[in-house]
């Protein structure tokens, strides 16, 4: 293996060519000359385009070269870069179209469906699969906010009931005395006198009741008495023909009816009607007296089996008239 | 001379023969030379010359004024050349000594050789490269184009004609200081 001197190194070296030095060397590389005939071939080949066509067949390579007009060749270079861009335009057209046409569809079913009913909108919504889910929507909305309002109203009314409930039994435990009232002994005698002082007095209102009755039946029936109490069943009530004290016992005891069938207007002083609790009377002029049965029965006198009162007989009888009045 | 070539074609275009033939004269050797260098053959270099100038009366037309006539000429080259070594799959280097076919009737002196041999070697480094270096060290420094117009021939950025011409320099430096180098035919 021999090592080559380089002509601008003196030194007993391998070649030590530098960048400069290997351009110069590649500058001034040979030129290979052509062969004698090319010249005249290549001349001899020239076809200019004025002349007769170009030959396709001179170049058999894959890529045959012909003359081509600028239009062409313009649009050669650029198609791949217009078509996906009028693609692009063509797409976007055409979505614009269709996005327009959808807002009118739109506008236009609006006002529609505003003037349907919900039954009918619902029918007519469920007939038409492409536009049921826009408008299932709303009337779902609609019902949702009413059963929220119904769910409203019935709390209100339930708050207000439990609230009278709470009420009720508040007042249901002060009536029976647990809600801690402290009542004496003097103040319950009171309120039993009051009571009974009441007692007294309905009773006498209904013997009142009763005369009267009886004188209304007397005049649509000859002057005669009803023959017995249920004859005035029609005209009063089944609570004025008993004393309330056998009411509130729970007893349907009538007052004593002492003459049925007696003729009207003829004895005033006929004892008709008589209380066995209380001994109030009412004679035959409809005036009813107070306990005279049992507190002055010397008022009573009875000729013949029928009972008069005669308060002229000893001391004078308290009367309905004077009911209020204390003895 | 730019000018001038600017003439030319236009005359060609319009159907003035005389100036073909001077298009011919004053570039067919240029032509010759880069296909000789690329082809490795006289004979396909003969033939790829005369395909040359075949797309070149058909493209007259298409001619722009967009580059130089050189340019264009070796662009048009370039293209039959890549075309014929995609048809014969001519892809690795070969091994052509084409830059020992110049004349030499005398003997050389000894540094004259010694000369020879260093040229010799960086010519054999050149046709070592790979393709797109080599062809682009044919085009800039063998046919003497500009960065510019090389980067027009083979349709590459300015800097890729750059990368590739520094690659390989870096590559010839290489292969040419560290190898054993062989004497040139004389």
């Amino acid at each position: 293996m021999t090592n080559l001197k380089c002509p601008h190194d003196d030194k007993d070296s391998l070649m030590n060519l530098q960048d400069p030095e290997l351009e110069r060397t590649l500058r001034q590389a040979p030129r290979p000359l052509p062969p004698a005939t090319l010249r005249e071939t290549l001349v001899a080949q020239i076809t200019l385009p004025k002349t007769p066509h170009c030959v396709a067949g001179v170049d058999s390579l894959s890529s045959p070269w012909r003359p081509r007009s600028a239009a062409v060749n313009w649009w050669r270079r650029w198609w791949p870069a217009l078509a996906p861009a009028a693609l692009s335009v063509a797409c976007v057209v055409t979505v614009a179209v269709q996005q327009m046409e959808i807002n009118d569809l739109r506008r236009l079913l609006e006002p529609l469906v505003a003037a349907l009913p919900v039954d009918q909108y619902e029918t007519s919504v469920a007939s038409v699969p492409s536009v049921a889910p826009v408008f299932a929507a709303s009337a779902e909305s609609d019902e949702l906010a009413r059963l929220h309002d119904l769910v409203d109203r019935l709390a209100a009314e339930i708050a207000a009931l439990e609230n009278l409930q709470a009420e009720n039994e508040s007042l249901r435990a002060s009536r029976s005395g647990g809600s801690g009232l402290a009542v004496t002994a003097d103040e319950r005698a009171a309120l039993a006198a009051a009571y009974e002082r009441a007692q007294v007095i309905t009773c006498i209102n209904n013997l009142k009741q009763l005369g009267l009755a009886a004188h209304i039946w007397a005049k649509d029936h000859n002057d005669m008495f009803p023959s017995s109490l249920s004859d005035l069943s029609a005209q009063l009530s089944a609570s004025v023909m008993v004393c309330p004290v056998d009411a509130q016992a729970g007893s349907q005891r009538p007052y004593e009816y002492l003459r049925p069938g007696a003729e009207a207007y003829k004895e005033p002083n006929l004892v008709l009607f008589r209380c066995p609790n209380h001994g109030n009377i009412c004679i035959g002029d409809g005036s009813a007296h107070m306990k005279v049965a049992k507190d002055r029965p010397e008022h009573l006198v009875e000729r013949d089996g029928v009972l008069y009162y005669e308060p002229n007989s000893s001391a004078p009888a308290e009367t309905q008239d004077r009911a209020g009045e204390e003895p | 001379m730019h000018s001038d070539s600017n003439r030319l074609v236009a005359a060609a275009r319009e159907g003035d023969r005389g100036a073909a033939e001077e298009l011919v004269n004053l570039n067919y050797q240029r032509i010759y030379a880069f296909l000789r260098r690329l082809s490795g053959n006289e004979a396909e270099a003969a033939d790829l010359t005369q395909r040359t100038f075949s797309r070149i009366w058909c493209a007259l037309d298409t001619f722009a004024n967009r580059s130089s006539i050189s340019s264009w000429f070796h662009g048009i080259a370039y293209h039959v050349y890549v075309d014929w070594r995609r048809a014969n799959h001519r892809l690795e280097p070969r091994s052509d000594e084409w830059w020992g076919d110049r004349p030499s009737t005398e003997a050389l002196p000894d540094q004259l050789a010694t000369k020879a041999d260093s040229d010799a070697a960086v010519y054999s480094a050149v046709e070592q490269l790979d393709a797109d270096l080599r062809e682009t060290v044919h085009l800039h420094y063998y046919q003497e184009l500009t960065i510019e117009e090389t980067a027009h021939v083979m349709a590459v950025a300015t800097s890729t004609v750059k990368y590739r011409l520094r690659r390989a320099l870096e590559q010839l430096r290489k292969r040419v200081n560290d190898e054993p180098q062989m004497p040139a035919r004389r």
